[in-house]
């Protein structure tokens, strides 16, 4: 997306965080992917509530489906979610995941009420969208420099990922 | 794989599928032990029972700086029990590559070949079919391990491709690295 609509949305998102008091507003793909997120700059956290969401709305479509005998979920889930780091609502919407971690100060129905807002004025195309050219550019440059040599990958990659003394 | 323009990170979804305990989750645990803690998240295991895994492992790794972008691989496990078959293809869902871990023990050949046409289906159905898959052949170390000749035979790719076969022992990092510096290859050269 371009610069000045992902500005927007993290916008957004910043918003919606500072309204609810919540830790972390975060937009992710089905396939658990982290788009955009306000709240943390620790990646690890930010990747693993992205997967959670993705698989616990997954799965709670899977339970509704089964329990109620529906050929298909309906569109727009909600979800409430307990883990260690605390307090998760979820809210599909396919193709995208919207995720709200509480703090002490956030309050459900003002949660409820914002990301289904956000949800449903987000621009999935434009969160989606990338830059083909730009992207490809980049893509091809990876692929140069990983496989520049024959074991590239396999002495400089691993070289710095491995720890010393193996 | 996609790329998260605005951060620059490119975003590699590796999963390790297989029949229930042939070693997913050691790879992972093997990984994490290996990579240099700056280059990986701690290693997360969802709902674990025994030592059975009940929805994925993830382990996410970071290869650095790579032409301009930083590419980040996130590494999950599926279960594999029978009953969770939706849970697997659950966590299928948008996989850049797949690796297979087989058990080599020789009374598993069955349960292998199961959910190596299970992993299949699946895929065609997620319309990943054409991802690169790795076939990791584990417990190398068993008494009397099905010979790779007898998988090659029994675990053949739906279009008759070749798959890359890594012989491996993962409990005692045997082949762990290899497997996830193929899987990466090949993702990467697609
Ligand atoms: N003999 C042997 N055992 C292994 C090897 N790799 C893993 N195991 C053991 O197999 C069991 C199941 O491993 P785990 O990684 O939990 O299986 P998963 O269900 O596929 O995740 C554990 O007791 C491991 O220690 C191996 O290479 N050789
Ligand atoms: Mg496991």
């Amino acid at each position: 997306m371009s610069e000045e609509k992902f500005s927007h949305i993290k916008k957004c998102l910043q918003e919606v965080r500072y309204e609810t008091g919540a830790s972390v507003v975060l937009i992710a793909d089905e396939s658990g992917r982290a788009l955009i997120y306000t709240g943390t700059e620790e990646p690890h956290t930010i990747s693993l509530l992205a997967a959670l969401s993705a698989a616990g709305l997954s799965a709670l479509q899977e339970i509704i489906m089964t329990s109620f005998r529906l050929p298909q979920a309906a569109d727009e889930q909600m979800l409430m979610l307990e883990v260690p780091q605390g307090e998760i609502l979820l809210l599909s919407k396919p193709p995208l995941v919207f995720l709200l971690v509480f703090s002490d100060k956030t309050r459900l129905g003002m949660a409820r009420l914002l990301l289904k807002r956000l949800a449903k004025e987000a621009d999935w195309r434009a969160i989606l969208h990338q830059p083909e050219d730009q992207v490809q550019q980049a893509l091809n440059q990876v692929k140069e420099e990983v496989f520049s040599s024959e074991d590239k990958l396999e002495n400089d990659l691993f070289h710095t990922l491995w720890q010393r003394g193996e | 794989m996609r790329v998260i323009w605005d951060r620059r990170e490119l975003h590699i979804k590796v999963v390790y599928y297989g029949p229930p305990l042939s070693g997913k989750t050691t790879n992972l645990r093997r990984l994490q032990e290996n990579i240099a803690p700056q280059h990986r998240s701690d290693l997360v295991s969802l709902d674990t029972e025994g030592d059975r895994t009940l929805f994925f492992d993830l382990l996410e790794v970071n290869l650095g700086r790579i032409g301009g972008l930083q590419p980040r691989v996130s590494l999950y496990t599926v279960p594999g029990q029978p009953r969770y078959q939706r849970v697997r293809e659950l966590v299928l869902r948008g996989a850049d590559g797949v690796v297979f871990v087989a058990d080599s023990a020789p009374h598993r050949l069955r349960e292998n070949h199961a959910m190596w046409q299970q992993m299949w289906q699946q895929m065609y159905k997620l319309r990943i079919q054409d991802v690169p898959v790795v076939l990791q052949l584990n417990k190398r170390d068993v008494p009397n391990p099905t010979p790779v000749a007898q998988f090659q035979q029994l675990l053949r790719h739906p279009k008759g491709e070749e798959v890359p076969i890594v012989e491996a022992q993962a409990k005692h990092n045997v082949g762990v690295r290899e497997t996830f510096a193929l899987i990466l290859k090949r993702i990467l050269q697609r």
